[in-house]
């Protein structure tokens, strides 16, 4: 119960310190041009400060200081706060004056590179398609690409109000659960903090007139807590009963950003453009092409995942994950393929229409 | 020459016509091709039950088929799919009216040498009938239906822009014919059954949808109640048409008559009236619209690139009920009848049941012969601006394609 107690006094602290935080830096962002400024692709009309990533960063990383656990195990943990504090500095300032893809690519390079040395790898397809322990040379490349693709993943996910947030919570949430069932006390303190300090997050990002974006700064934060902190779990689940359960809460959680990303890669490729030009194709803009307002296609999405990941996890502990990984990857494919159908309706429709009137 | 080519014709409800557009068009078809190949029809047993001989074995010299699904809403995918995998077994082109089989003409294209000639129908995916799972459907399969037909057709040249720009191929335009209307002269009953046959009026005939803007022409003969607007169409069919009913037909000038199915019977009210007027806005060219022009009516239609086209421009045209008040207030009887020869002239000429057999049978020749389909852009065009130049082609790589109108 102590635990419990314990988790909410963290949880609070971190929410109620991210709201002052944003109440005070809004201006200050606005002053020092720390803003998104609309152009014809996004989804805002004036400027919004972009100080959301550092907030939640600041807010949740005091909070723990109350813990101990923090104090217990920092050691241990040192790559996820190196990483944060490096990815937060690099994204706020793409946030303020836009840094090379290339330069961005060689960091999370670097970052991976150590983060496999100092012992959190991939080692093994926990069953995956029926393998197991991996050879040396494969944990090494799969780590790289894993942890990079998802920082990207997540990067991208970054697209409307609530959505980045949402996925966070929910998957942070979910990680909560697997971290208290194999004693990573530690992550389970980290992970409560930095839900709290995204709810306080997302009462500004969902307003109208305070409205504040995470930018980079915390979506590239976000993404790598999540897929390293994954990758721990993962790694502390192994030979415990609860390994199914604890992989088929990370997929479920990194499933969809990174299932999307591949997709509108491989479009974007197939149509002889380069995979990072931007377009209004991602899963989300599917979605708002039903015709739902930003924050509704945010809930929904974000419900989406909620039952992907339990089902994800129940699957994985009754049958077996590969079944799940297919039924996922079968489901995501058909959904994004009917969407995809409809936003082409609604762009014909449109020119269609042109043509009528001449 | 050798023996004679055998026709499978799929997708339509069946003969003898008794439905719509594309019912009659088979008919026509068998009317005057039944000689030259040998055809088969495919027809729904839902339509045609066995009882009371309503299903005959041939129609003229064409054989019926029939298969027990309906031959429209979702049923007809599986209806035209049956149908084309029946015809695979004998026929040597296919001749398929409407896209709800086209998912399995890949299949078709890649291991049969049959050939396939669509006609894709307008652009039944935007119409506003549909579902969204049925728009899906049917924009998915439309692209399949020009990508693995050997010839595809629109019947309106604003539909043959639109697979231009949407599909680099070339549609061939075939209309309907209208020939087989004709003037009847009202005799002592009908007057009696008909009172407005005595005097001028208006005469529209569609189904009661908000795309053929019923709503926009009644209001505006709400607002005229010196001239007489006769309607036909299926008002009980919809809560729109029980609407629009219930609020305008206690008019005395408004005339609103249920779904007449016997040809004379429709003709003799249209043939009489004084001008026809026509609201649909989508789908291309509608065969109540040629028929019409062919009775020499005068036309006042919506303004929609379709129903340009199909009158050249010529007639007269709306965009709401103002307008439709307006032209209606100010065209003079004289200006009317000589609108009605030029739709009449534009009619003999285009929308004859000969000339659009002919087109068919020659498409058909065509189809045996072909072998890849053709593009709207030469190949050519795909390759660099630098080596055309060389080739002193440069001036494909940008052209300005029919379609691309001011």
């Amino acid at each position: 119960m102590d635990q419990i107690k314990e988790y909410f006094v963290i949880l609070a602290f971190s929410l109620v310190l991210v709201l002052i935080l944003l109440q005070l830096l809004r201006k200050v962002a606005i002053k020092i041009n720390l803003v998104d400024k609309p152009n014809a692709r996004k989804m805002h009309k004036k400027p919004i400060p972009i100080i959301g990533g550092v907030a939640i960063v600041i807010a949740a990383g005091f909070a723990l200081l109350l813990s101990p656990e923090f104090w217990n195990s920092i050691n241990e943990y040192y790559v996820l706060v190196v990483g944060t504090i490096v990815l937060l500095v690099i994204g706020a300032i793409d946030d303020k004056m836009d840094v090379r893809a290339s330069l961005k690519l060689i960091i999370q390079i670097a970052l991976a590179y150590f983060i496999f040395n100092s012992g959190v790898r991939i080692e093994s397809m926990y069953g995956i398609f029926g393998i197991y322990e991996l050879p040396y040379a494969i944990q090494y490349i799969l780590t790289l690409l894993v942890i990079v693709g998802v920082i990207n993943a997540f990067n991208l996910m970054d697209g409307i109000d609530g959505l980045a947030a949402g996925l966070s919570i929910i998957g942070f949430s979910a990680y909560t659960y697997i971290a208290i069932l194999t004693g990573e006390l530690f992550l389970a303190v980290l992970f409560v903090a930095i839900i709290g300090a995204i709810i306080g997050f997302l009462k500004f990002n969902l307003s109208a007139t305070h409205k504040v974006f995470m930018g980079d700064a915390g979506s590239l934060v976000l993404g790598y807590i999540l897929v390293v902190s994954g990758i721990m779990l993962l790694q502390s689940a192994q030979g415990s009963a609860n390994v199914s359960c604890a992989l088929g809460v990370v997929i479920g959680v990194l499933g969809l950003p990174v299932a999307d990303s591949i997709r509108v890669y491989y479009k974007r490729i197939k149509s002889g453009n380069s995979p990072f030009k931007a377009d209004k194709t991602h899963f989300h803009h599917l979605i708002l092409m039903l015709g739902f307002e930003h924050k509704r296609a945010s809930f929904i999405i974000t419900f989406f995942v909620m039952c992907v990941i339990a089902l994800s996890a129940i699957f994985g502990t009754m049958f077996n994950v590969t079944l799940a990984i297919i039924s996922f990857l079968i489901l995501y494919v058909s959904i994004s393929k009917v969407l995809d159908i409809n936003r082409n309706i609604t762009i014909w429709r449109e020119k269609i229409k042109k043509l009528e009137e001449k | 020459m050798g023996a004679k080519k055998k026709i499978a014709v799929i997708g339509t409800v069946g003969l003898p016509a008794k439905y719509g557009g594309f019912e009659t068009l088979a008919a026509h078809l068998v009317k005057n091709l039944d000689r030259k190949y040998k055809i088969t029809v495919y027809c729904s047993g839902k339509k045609y039950k066995k009882i009371n001989n309503q299903r005959q074995t041939y129609y003229r010299f064409a054989r019926l088929k029939y298969l027990p699904f309906k031959a429209n809403g979702i049923q007809s995918i599986i209806y035209d799919t049956l149908s084309i995998i029946h015809a695979l077994f004998y026929a040597d082109v296919l001749l398929v009216l409407g896209v709800a089989g086209a998912w399995i003409l890949p299949f078709v294209k890649t291991f049969t040498n049959k050939k396939i000639i669509i006609s894709i129908d307008g652009i039944e995916w935007k119409r506003d009938k549909w579902n969204f799972f049925a728009k899906c459907y049917l924009f998915w399969a439309e692209n399949l239906a020009v990508k693995y037909s050997h010839i595809d057709i629109s019947d309106n040249e604003s539909i043959q822009d639109y697979t231009a720009i949407r599909y680099g191929s070339l549609s061939r335009i075939i209309e309907y014919g209208a020939d087989h209307t004709m003037k009847v002269v009202p005799v002592y009953e009908d007057r009696q059954e008909f009172p407005f046959l005595n005097k001028p009026y208006a005469f529209k005939v569609c189904r009661i949808e908000p795309e053929n803007n019923v709503h926009e022409v009644l209001k505006a003969f709400s607002q005229l109640t010196k001239y007489t607007l006769v309607m036909v169409g299926n008002w009980e069919n919809s809560e729109y048409g029980r609407g629009l009913k219930q609020q305008y037909e206690k008019r005395a000038s408004i005339i609103l008559l249920d779904p007449i199915y016997e040809q004379s019977r429709l003709d003799l009210l249209r043939s009489n009236a004084l001008v026809y007027i026509h609201g649909h806005a989508a789908g291309g060219t509608n065969p109540s619209l040629v028929e019409a022009m062919y009775l020499g009516l005068p036309v006042i239609a919506y303004g929609v690139s379709y129903n340009r086209t199909t009158t050249e421009d010529k007639a007269l045209y709306f965009k709401n009920h103002k307008d439709l008040i307006g032209l209606i207030k100010n065209t003079t009887i004289k200006e009317l009848k000589a609108q009605g020869s030029i739709m009449g002239e534009i009619a003999k000429r285009r929308y004859n049941w000969e000339l659009v057999s002919d087109k068919y049978s020659q498409l058909i020749t065509e189809a045996l012969m072909v072998k890849d389909k053709v593009a709207v852009k030469p190949r050519l065009a795909q390759l660099g601006v630098t080596k055309l130049i060389e080739m002193n082609l440069g001036h494909l790589k940008h052209q300005h394609l029919f379609f691309e109108k001011e």
